[in-house]
């Protein structure tokens, strides 16, 4: 038979555990907290019957050993399973400014221009990077915001387009520095992203 | 494999449990060496979920402890991960007591 102090500090102790759920994520918590808490009031239960406080306390003890990991483990692991190519705004970043300062010094284009022309890069590498994750997108939402960026990228693949063949007409060997500036951290971009994705998918642990 | 995943298959080899009989089973097959706490073990189940190694189950026999929770159980793929996974893991020991790290059988 549990005593009252036994009793109360199993509920106490419950209460404590929902204030520590709560920093999982969401999705998380909508799947496992019912059964999370459920199981914690158990090996509080249990724990007292055999061992009193002494006992609850090493449940403490355990739960939060395991907390700071476990919720750091958690978060990144629906982070990736919500935006699986969200490493690649990372990669982007680092390629791009690159891009801009090539162009600044080989062109000799003014930095308000080159950044115009990041623009339009971020623009191409948004829509291929919407586009690979579509290939694992299902929701309606997703499917909207890859149409609209589509067809952003494409007026400004347009745009860019007139103004190359402007360019060309001009003066052939600055528009293949400006068309390299485009093509090679697309590509370079684009086939990073799908060895990494390659790669990541072989490597895919079973945890 | 982690090993409290691969625990948790072990414990659901004998048949399908809800979380809690999980963790129970864990700490009292590794006489409290390994203790699951409820966070990682639902975390870890999340996981063996979508690997597709466990399926939940609803037991729709009174028989079992409480049908109000959710069951699991091995699935067929899960099984033979953890039949590969035993056997890595006793090929591991062989060489261990070859190298004399433990000592041999008698």
């Amino acid at each position: 038979m549990i005593s009252r102090k036994h009793r109360g500090a199993r509920a106490l102790s419950v209460v404590a555990h929902d204030v520590l759920i709560r920093a999982y994520p969401a999705s998380f918590r909508a799947e496992y907290a019912n059964e999370m808490r459920w199981a914690f009031s158990h090996l509080c239960a249990d724990a007292i019957a055999s061992r009193g406080l002494a006992g609850l306390l090493e449940v403490w003890i355990d739960t939060l050993v395991d907390f700071p990991a476990s919720v750091i483990a958690t978060h990144r692991e629906r982070w990736q399973e919500r935006a699986p190519l969200s490493w690649a705004t990372p990669l982007m970043l680092t390629v791009l400014p690159v891009a801009v300062v090539a162009r600044t010094m080989v062109d000799g284009a003014d930095v308000a221009a080159s950044f115009l022309h990041l623009s339009s890069v971020a623009a191409y590498c948004g829509a291929i990077r919407l586009w690979l994750a579509m290939r694992g997108a299902t929701s309606a939402g997703q499917r909207i915001v890859f149409v609209i960026s589509c067809a952003a990228a494409s007026a400004t693949f347009l745009r860019d387009t007139r103004m190359c063949m402007d360019a060309l007409r001009q003066s052939p060997a600055s528009i293949a520095i400006g068309f390299a500036t485009i093509a090679v951290p697309v590509a370079a971009a684009l086939a990073s992203l799908r060895a990494a994705h390659a790669y990541l998918e072989v490597r895919k642990p079973i945890t | 494999m982690s090993s409290a995943s691969f625990h948790i298959l072990l414990a659901l080899a004998g048949g399908a449990q809800h979380g809690y009989s999980i963790m129970r089973e864990i700490r009292e097959s590794t006489d409290g060496r390994i203790r699951v706490a409820p966070a990682t073990l639902y975390r870890l189940i999340g996981g063996l979920l979508r690997s597709e190694l466990i399926e939940e189950f609803e037991p729709g026999d009174p028989s079992y402890e409480d049908e109000r929770r959710k069951y699991y159980r091995l699935t067929t793929f899960g099984r033979r991960v953890l039949t590969e996974e035993t056997k890595r893991l006793v090929a591991t020991v062989e060489l261990a007591r070859e190298r004399r790290i433990i000592p041999r059988l008698s």
